[in-house]
């Protein structure tokens, strides 16, 4: 007896360990979501049979251009995905309520890959062998994307990622690979290039986070800017998920007098307690940062200690273009969440490839073409153009936080 | 700078006095080491987030509702899991994996419940800091400072001159012979996890007020360096606790403002590798002589 529920007891687990499997990604709460197929590992196929030709107007010959989309709906990195999602179906259904591309409709098959790069190696042997798939959107992470290099290379599929960072990945992939996020380089130099041309200051003590990308930022800003003339003249690192700062920014504080421009390379958790811990050491250096600490969570926790402290990112609470103010409150009415960065890079991407989609219709080979010929298309809040080795262009603008707003810079 | 970096040190080092004080309490009457001490640490800051700012309680009461209801969690812990494997006289890693399935359990919640990013913890007094020596000084830390020396004085005398901490001596030597006595055991160990656990969950506020904002996180990290802090004073010996939570503190602070910051918890835990190789039980514990 006492064996057999033993037994029981362990059958339990083992199930319980799969539940998680075969969920559905979230439905959005909005009422036409039945537009994209929810193909999930098999599991859900059946219940894909609605496609995006049945609600918007049906092209003349029915003919439908897929978008295979690879990216963590589900797990730690479930935030991100969801943004990258919601913003997809935003601008799909408005392509497709418009008439589509040239009459055909674009549907979008959702891979989950959990961001966990032996599941996106799967989902990138899954989509390299279905045929009808023009491009993938994705993977999300860095380790996802570098993972499937061999595998989209081989298969001669274009790849389209709106978050990867790693300045190397758009050029592995001969040719067919893009992004729509900026590399470190690019951030890296226009920082260097701010940070002389307009603020008119050479002297930076930089704190960054230790890891690849912090490295990376730190590598790439220094040499950008000792060649502009600028000199780095104290640094220090922190770790992830690090609580305490205050012996780091003691010599901050010290050496005070050094530079004149504190830089912190930084995400959210991190950001917050080290801006609240080096005013309240009474560091009062003008602070400036990247843009992932542009989310609403990051003003709540700094208040009044985050005033004053400038961004560079692609757009701000004010000083933003039209297009951008009809996207942001499209997007937040509908969701009824914030626009982030993700949402907007892959807003971006995804409008680029509708208009390279114009010119290719379903060849790939014609669409990695086009798509290379990108030029001063209308972005979101700037021009956007596609560089040679499928990096786009996208300017940073400056955005101070100034009564718990981000506002656009002006220099004073 | 020296100054500056000593405060540092100790401020850090104080928090993780505290904790350690509730895993030390805990280790010393049952022999067991509670892992989800760090995740009612946490609790209690998101608890006293939700109280104050989503609810509006007076703050006071908020502070003393959070800790109430984490070391309640404990309780419940004890009471619904650790007791019933006591009783069938399971193996003492059986209750251990049990505490690290609640703190799984709990920090989970939070997760689900908060969110995995930092939320700014409120704090109703102003108070501004001040320059002593050259060294800017968050009155706040004095607060933690003198917070975890009256607990530990408080708690040695509970332990060591009153009726209650000497049932708690008891138990810890042979509860079957404490139970013979007429010492009510399930009562004291039940108190002995809602005191542990409220001097966790109370440090657990003032890291979230020190550093102004908690994040799910902490319970790992700040867990970890606490659960080695106990540890080297040695398990079980509340001043050990306190020393063990400064030394720990001073070193990484030192490290981290001398070195480097990237080597700070690798110094750190060598540093208390060595310290075990040396001394097994501690700074201050005794050695355990078991006879055969």
């Amino acid at each position: 007896m006492k064996k057999l529920l033993a037994l029981l007891l362990s059958a339990m687990m083992v199930v319980s360990c799969f539940a998680g499997c075969g969920e559905k990604p979230k439905e959005t709460e909005a009422p036409e979501s039945k537009k994209e197929e929810s193909k999930q590992e098999g599991e859900s196929k059946a219940e894909g049979e609605s496609k995006a030709v049945e609600s918007g107007a049906p092209a003349a010959d029915g003919e439908t251009i897929k978008i295979a989309y690879i990216g963590p709906l589900t797990g730690n990195y479930e935030t991100y995905g969801r943004h990258q999602r919601q913003a997809i179906e935003l601008a799909v259904e408005k392509v497709n309520a418009e008439g589509g591309i040239n009459g055909a409709m674009v549907e979008v098959e959702w891979n989950d890959d959990k961001s966990d790069p032996n599941e996106t190696t799967n989902m990138a042997y899954k989509v390299c062998d279905e045929e009808d798939v023009l491009t993938v959107f994705g993977p999300f992470t860095t380790t996802s994307a570098l993972a499937t290099v061999d595998i989209f290379k081989d298969a001669q599929i274009p790849v389209c990622s709106g978050s990867v960072s790693n300045a190397d990945w758009s050029g592995l992939g001969d040719g067919r690979f893009f992004r729509g996020d900026a590399t470190t380089q690019q951030m890296c130099t226009y920082f260097a290039d701010f940070i002389i041309d307009e603020m008119g200051l050479t002297k930076v003590a930089m704190y960054y986070e230790q890891s690849d990308w912090g490295q990376g930022m730190y590598d790439e800003f220094e040499k950008a800017f000792t060649a502009k003339g600028g000199e780095v003249v104290y640094q220090d690192i922190f770790q992830i998920d690090q609580k305490d700062f205050n012996a780091s920014l003691s010599k901050f504080k010290e050496k005070e007098d050094e530079y004149e421009l504190f830089f912190l390379v930084a995400h959210l958790n991190e950001a917050s307690l080290a801006v609240n811990q080096m005013r309240k050491l009474g560091i009062d250096k003008t602070i400036l940062s990247n843009n992932s600490l542009q989310d609403q969570v990051y003003l709540d926790n700094v208040g009044e200690n985050g005033e004053g402290q400038i961004l560079l990112t692609y757009f701000g609470n004010e000083g933003n273009s039209d297009v951008f103010e009809q996207w942001k409150s499209d997007y937040e009415g509908r969701y009824n969440e914030n626009i982030d960065s993700h949402a907007f890079n892959t807003t971006d991407l995804i409008n680029v490839m509708f208009e390279a989609m114009k010119v290719s219709g379903n060849d790939r080979e014609a669409f990695v073409k086009a798509m290379h010929e990108i030029q001063d298309h209308d972005g979101l809040n700037a021009k956007i153009t596609m560089e040679e080795n499928g990096d786009m262009t996208k300017p940073l603008s400056p955005f101070v936080i100034k009564d718990g707003q981000f506002t656009a810079w002006t220099k004073e | 700078m020296h100054f500056q970096q000593l405060i540092n040190g100790l401020a850090v080092g104080s928090i993780y006095a505290l904790v350690a004080v509730g895993y030390s309490m805990v280790y010393g009457v049952l022999k067991l080491i509670n892992f989800a001490n760090n995740a009612f640490m946490v609790a209690a800051a998101f608890l006293l987030i939700l109280f104050y700012s989503t609810w509006h309680l007076p703050y006071g009461l908020a502070i003393i509702l959070a800790l109430v209801l984490c070391a309640a969690g404990a309780v419940f812990m004890e009471r619904a899991s650790l007791n019933p494997i006591r009783k069938k006289n399971a193996p003492g890693i059986s209750a251990l994996i049990c505490t690290v399935g609640y703190s799984t359990v709990i920090t989970n919640l939070l997760l689900y419940a908060f969110g995995s990013q930092t939320i700014m913890v409120p704090f109703v007094l102003h108070l501004p800091t001040f320059e002593l020596w050259g060294a800017v000084i968050d009155p706040f830390t004095l607060i933690i400072l003198g917070t975890a020396f009256v607990l530990m004085v408080f708690l040695t005398w509970l332990t060591y001159g009153t009726k209650t901490g000497e049932a708690m001596r008891a138990i810890s030597q042979n509860t079957q012979a404490a139970k013979l006595m007429g010492v009510d055991v399930n009562k004291i160990i039940t108190l002995t996890f809602f005191i542990g656990t409220a001097c966790a969950a109370l440090s657990g506020i003032m890291i979230g007020i020190y550093y102004s904002a908690v994040d799910t996180t902490m319970s790992f990290t700040i867990g970890i360096k606490t659960f080695a802090a106990a540890i080297l004073g040695g398990i079980g010996v509340l001043h050990g606790s306190l020393v063990g939570g400064l030394v720990i503190g001073l070193l990484e602070t030192f490290v981290a403002g001398y070195i480097s910051a990237g080597y700070k918890d690798a110094i750190a835990f060598i540093i208390l590798i060595l310290v075990l190789v040396i001394r097994p039980s501690g700074l201050f514990g005794k050695p355990v002589q078991s006879k055969v």
